[in-house]
């Protein structure tokens, strides 16, 4: 059957911001789509297979990273939403990578000197790649040097990895040749708060959920990758110091805070729709309100009140029951029991002959998920 | 009398009834082609998605199925005046069955005998192997040869020409109500998908000067349900507060409709930029939507959250009946009124963002959505996904590729076609008025008589 979603591509802007200059819709060339979305994430990853030409595959090795996506459902709502990290494409034998992930434009070195007092090098820049995918740090460290060998140290880092590397071997060997493959895998624009480290020295404290929004506005300042907006970021109530280490990322400062919860219980938190962050109380708090229903002779998930819910619809940060399995008296508070689990991720996958979505718990076990978490 | 079948300009069958020695090919009344037994037009085998099933419960569900492209061996003699005459007009067939990724694939065209109606499709991949004739081989050097063609072709026949009108420049008012609104009945479809969907090339022209339309809504409906609706509020709560229902609306569709969604859209006369809305239905509710604009808009609330109707053996005559919900997002007081809301049944609801600043009503752009080929003495038949543009009206020059969202209007039959659209700063006027031209492509599976 067709990939049933809208996959629009939008080209990247000046510094790697996203624009709506549509580029195309992939739903009709791909062979197989899989998205992933975590509770601590949101839309986590993305990524598609398909057979193209070989001046296709060329031109999305040449401009197709930080190309932005929205993939739409049927029903034109949002489904997943991201940005395109690495472009894979097997040509025959030959294989092309190209990924944005050990990139690095904007490098600075921590080191100490030959007496230990600790000190770091003014950040170095390169700003064609910055004009190309945004701002994306690096930190060197060294010991027992010097400013200057610092900053050659510095430098040979930018200079490797200011750009985009390949990091497939060819090879050159009789047999099948094989077709023109592309695979472009996609990051939920949460992945990009590990792009810059931030530092705070105040001392004083503040609401975590308030220190949440003053980074990503700090963050958007340099990266305007994301949404400002704090309409859906819930208060959580509680306050703690605003200090942040040095050459912190985006993203640890953030989760830092976030992990605190409310006091009493865990938070829920991603880059959703719009590019917006989100921060939403955490469903395992009330476990008898069921989000989604399940049922052994049936391959669909189904709302609380029946209504069918599609599998690229479905979301994690819910409560998940099979109604066939009658477990007795589970504990109040218990968020699994029997026959229900809290949902931490989703796994939505589409390909020619089959539509699926896995629901999964929090605690990670399976090898898959661990694998496709360390990218 | 004779059938008529050719593929990439070559006849299959002579219209004389036999073959023409050393003949031209490319003309029926000379082709020295002819078919032997054991060709039936194949019909295009649905690929089901099935759901559920043993050992948990009996049967499966059957929730999506599309058609896939079609394999058909066609036997075929040729008569040539000699043996080498003969090898080249099966070399003249092999070169005509090789276009596909040269120029345009080739086309198959069928007319049976004493019908006044050809059908047509296209071929994407072919070969022809010659066979063995009465214990001798083609090598052999006779100059009446039997081959085989293998080809595979897409699912459906279609027709020349442009298609069947279904809405010739029909003008739509830019609101729920009136004489003039947002909707029109569809005319009747013909075909083999009408009840499967068949594809539209829709023609979006905004004609009311400044209106510049850059989101535009549009869709495949049964029906749709128009209420007037004034709830309101100034509030500066951060918690949904309601400002009442729309009242009790007629969803019956839904009982035997197994291919409609229902989806709630609502008019509000006055919004500002810090107002959440949502919408219940009973205990389950649409996800809160902000505008983030502060004029009169149109907010869609999506998809409804209802369980499914469809042969449900106990119903409602008006099973939708939502309560609307307004919050401030920032605690200083909002200014929401509404005007309407519309409930409809659908079958296809798209989104379309044509191009920042929207299409230029002065510069007479228009917006497309090119659903099937209709090019000169080319079959109407589907591309592989709708793709909109808007073009420049004088030539009709192409100019911006559009972003679609969701599932672009197909015909079913009964159906009517929604719109309603945005300028660039999502505002919504009920004074603006375009006209839209629908264009059908009729498929058929098989033969297609005279329907």
């Amino acid at each position: 059957m067709p990939i049933p979603l809208s996959i629009s591509i939008f080209e990247r802007g000046a510094n790697g911001v996203p624009t709506t200059d549509f580029v195309t819709d992939l739903a009709e060339r791909a062979d197989s789509y899989t998205h992933t979305i975590t509770d601590q994430f949101g839309f986590e990853s993305m990524q598609l297979s398909l057979t193209v030409t070989l001046d296709e595959a060329i031109e999305w090795l040449m401009n197709g990273l930080m190309r932005s996506v929205v993939v739409s459902s049927p029903d034109a709502e949002t489904v997943w939403e991201g940005y395109l990290s690495t472009i894979s494409a097997q040509i025959g034998q030959k294989a092309a990578t190209l990924s944005l992930d050990r990139m690095a434009n904007r490098v600075r070195c921590v080191y100490t000197t030959t007496t230990g007092t600790p000190s770091v090098t003014t950040p170095i820049s390169d700003t064609a790649s910055q004009f190309l995918y945004g701002v994306k740090d690096r930190i060197v460290s060294l010991n027992a040097t010097d400013a200057t060998a610092a900053g050659y140290r510095a430098a040979i880092v930018l200079a490797d990895s200011a750009f985009p590397r390949s990091r497939e071997a060819t090879r050159a060997m009789t047999g099948q040749q094989g077709d023109v493959q592309l695979s472009l895998s996609f990051t939920g624009w949460y992945g990009a708060l590990e792009w810059l480290v931030t530092g705070n020295s105040t001392t004083s404290t503040a609401v975590t959920t308030t220190q949440v929004g003053t980074l990503i506005a700090a963050y958007t300042a340099i990266n305007a990758f994301l949404s400002s907006s704090t309409v859906h970021i819930t208060a959580s109530g509680i306050s703690s110091p605003q200090k942040i280490e040095g050459r912190t990322t985006y993203r640890e400062a953030i989760e830092d805070r976030l992990k605190l919860g409310n006091g009493s219980d865990p938070l829920a938190w991603g880059v959703y729709e719009d590019r917006q962050f989100r921060v939403d109380p955490w469903a395992g708090v009330a476990p008898i309100a069921i989000t989604y229903q399940e049922f052994l002779g049936d391959a669909n998930i189904y709302d609380a009140g029946g209504g069918l819910v599609l599998p690229w619809n479905v979301r994690p940060n819910a409560i998940s029951q099979v109604d066939d399995l009658l477990d007795v008296g589970p504990p109040g508070g218990a968020p699994d029991a029997a026959a229900r689990k809290y949902v931490g991720r989703v796994t939505c996958s589409i390909s020619g002959d089959s539509v699926g979505v896995t629901l999964e718990p929090s605690e990670l076990d399976s090898v898959e998920t661990r694998l496709s978490i360390l990218g | 009398m004779t059938p008529l079948v050719s593929i990439g300009g070559i006849h299959l069958v002579n219209s004389s009834g036999t073959p023409s020695a050393g003949g031209v090919a490319t003309a029926a009344a000379t082709t020295p082609f002819s078919i032997r037994h054991g060709y039936t037009i194949g019909s295009a085998e649905p690929q089901p998605l099935w759901s559920g099933g043993p050992p948990f419960r009996h049967g499966n569900s059957l929730i999506g199925q599309s058609y896939a492209n079609i394999e058909e061996r066609i036997p075929i003699a040729v008569l040539g005046s000699t043996h080498e005459n003969a090898v080249a007009r099966l070399q003249e067939l092999k070169r005509a069955l090789a276009t596909t990724l040269y120029s345009t694939p080739p086309i198959l065209v069928v007319q049976p005998t004493a019908s006044s109606t050809a059908m047509y499709s296209e071929v994407c991949s072919a070969r022809v192997q010659e066979t063995t004739q009465e214990e001798f081989e083609a090598w052999e050097g006779s100059a009446d040869l039997e081959a085989e063609i293998v080809w595979t072709r897409a699912p459906f026949f279609g027709l020349l020409g442009a298609g069947e009108t279904l809405l010739s420049a029909t003008t739509f008012n830019n609101t729920g109500t009136g004489g003039t609104d947002n909707i029109a009945p569809l005319t009747t479809g013909a075909g083999d998908m009408i009840y499967e969907g068949g594809p539209l090339n829709i023609k979006f022209l905004p004609t009311t000067a400044a209106s510049d339309p850059e989101t535009i809504y549009l869709a495949s409906i049964a029906s749709r349900v128009y209420q007037a609706f004034a709830g309101t509020t100034t509030s500066n709560s951060t918690s949904f507060i309601s400002i009442g229902a729309p009242g009790a609306m007629v969803g019956t569709a839904l009982l035997t409709g197994a291919g409609l969604k229902a989806r709630l859209l609502a008019r509000f006369s006055a919004m500002s930029a810090n107002a959440e809305i949502l919408v219940t239905i009973g205990n389950q509710r649409t996800r809160g939507v902000i505008p983030g604009i502060s004029s009169a808009t149109l907010v869609d609330f999506g998809p409804l959250p209802i369980p499914s109707l469809y042969l449900a053996s106990v119903t409602t005559t008006d099973p939708i009946d939502p309560v609307m919900y307004v919050r401030s997002t920032d605690g200083n007081a909002v200014n929401v009124t509404c005007a309407y809301v519309e409930l409809l049944l659908y079958y296809d609801f798209c989104k379309i963002r044509t191009v920042t600043g929207g299409i230029s009503v002065a510069d007479t752009f228009y917006l497309y959505l090119d659903s099937f080929v209709t090019k000169t003495s080319y079959p109407a038949l589907p591309r592989p996904r709708t793709r909109a543009w808007v073009y420049f009206s004088t030539g009709d020059v192409m100019q911006y590729p559009c972003e679609l969202r969701g599932t672009a209007p197909r015909y079913f039959s009964g159906a009517s076609l929604y719109a309603a659209w945005l300028n660039a700063s999502e505002s919504h006027t009920t004074t603006w008025a375009a006209t839209i031209t629908a264009t059908h492509a009729p498929l058929y599976k098989t033969l297609r008589g005279s329907g």
